[in-house]
């Protein structure tokens, strides 16, 4: 499933730095959103801004976690999830791959009833005073966190749950026992 | 990925891979796996499918009881000397019978 990967020297077998990376992109992901919450009163001035929120996720999903260049050279810690003759996916892998779709489903899940219950949770008065604008507004910033949330997820977890890829010294390890002393 | 049920299946692919002097990825070739579902096999963090089970064991070419097993396996060596030893109970009721 994962692919063996530098970037920028950094070891990406090992699942610690896997799990940092995971978190640096979250972060990055999260950045706009947080600016346009804190820094805009919540709205946005233009509709460029708007990029600063959805480009990201589709950026980061396509060249790190591997959307569009799956384990190719230059991008993509993964292999292909759909068949792909070059790089087949064994029986572990396929199993890891549901396991990562799965649990990406459940937190969706989450996340798509929390914001069903924020929607009909305040109470009128507070969601009468909400403008049109304001209204869309909310709208959007919620489609774009569950449209990120949703692309990046089943990689995300991936990238996180599986251990460290072996060493090539560990791959080529034959433990040789010596036939003399069978 | 270890089975829904939680209980671990045993195996010896570690001893009959390095009997054979064979390293994960030229198992793992044999068998057309990854060489890190070697790896999880024999740490015995991933259950393998039937149909897996029963290509190592005919690539081993040993009875699918011989690799893989649902109690801790005892030691190959062991099971083979116990096999091969007499049984003394047994040769003890022989010898009374006579």
């Amino acid at each position: 499933m994962l692919v063996n990967r530098r970037i920028l020297g950094v070891n990406l077998n090992s699942r610690r730095n896997r799990r940092w990376l995971v978190v640096l992109v979250y972060a990055v992901l999260a950045a706009p959103f947080i600016d346009i919450s804190l820094n805009h009163g919540g709205f946005w001035e233009s509709d460029l801004e708007s990029y600063f929120l959805f480009c990201p996720a589709v950026l980061i999903n396509a060249l790190i976690f591997g959307k569009l260049f799956w384990g190719k050279r230059y991008g993509g810690l993964l292999k292909p999830f759909t068949p792909d003759p070059e790089r087949p996916n064994d029986e572990r892998e396929l199993a890891a791959r549901d396991s990562a779709h799965y649990r990406a489903y459940r937190t969706l899940l989450f996340f798509i009833l929390l914001m069903v219950i924020l929607s009909i949770g305040p109470p009128v008065d507070i969601r009468e005073g909400l403008s049109p604008m304001e209204l869309l507004f909310l709208s959007r910033m919620s489609l774009y966190g569950l449209f990120t949330i949703t692309v990046t997820l089943p990689q995300a977890i991936l990238l996180w749950r599986e251990p460290d890829i072996e060493s090539e010294s560990e791959r080529q390890n034959t433990l040789s026992i010596s036939r003399e002393l069978h | 990925m270890p089975p829904a049920n939680g209980s671990p299946i045993y195996n010896r692919i570690p001893v009959l891979r390095a009997e054979r002097g064979l390293s994960r990825q030229e198992l793992a070739d044999a068998l057309g796996v990854n060489y890190q579902t070697i790896g999880y096999l024999e740490r015995g963090e991933y259950s393998p499918s039937l149909e897996l089970a029963l290509q190592l064991s005919e690539y081993f070419e040993l009875p699918v009881e011989a690799v893989f097993s649902l109690s801790p396996l005892r030691p190959l060596s062991e099971t083979v000397f116990a096999q091969s030893r007499p049984d003394p109970e047994g040769s003890i009721r022989r010898r009374k019978r006579n």
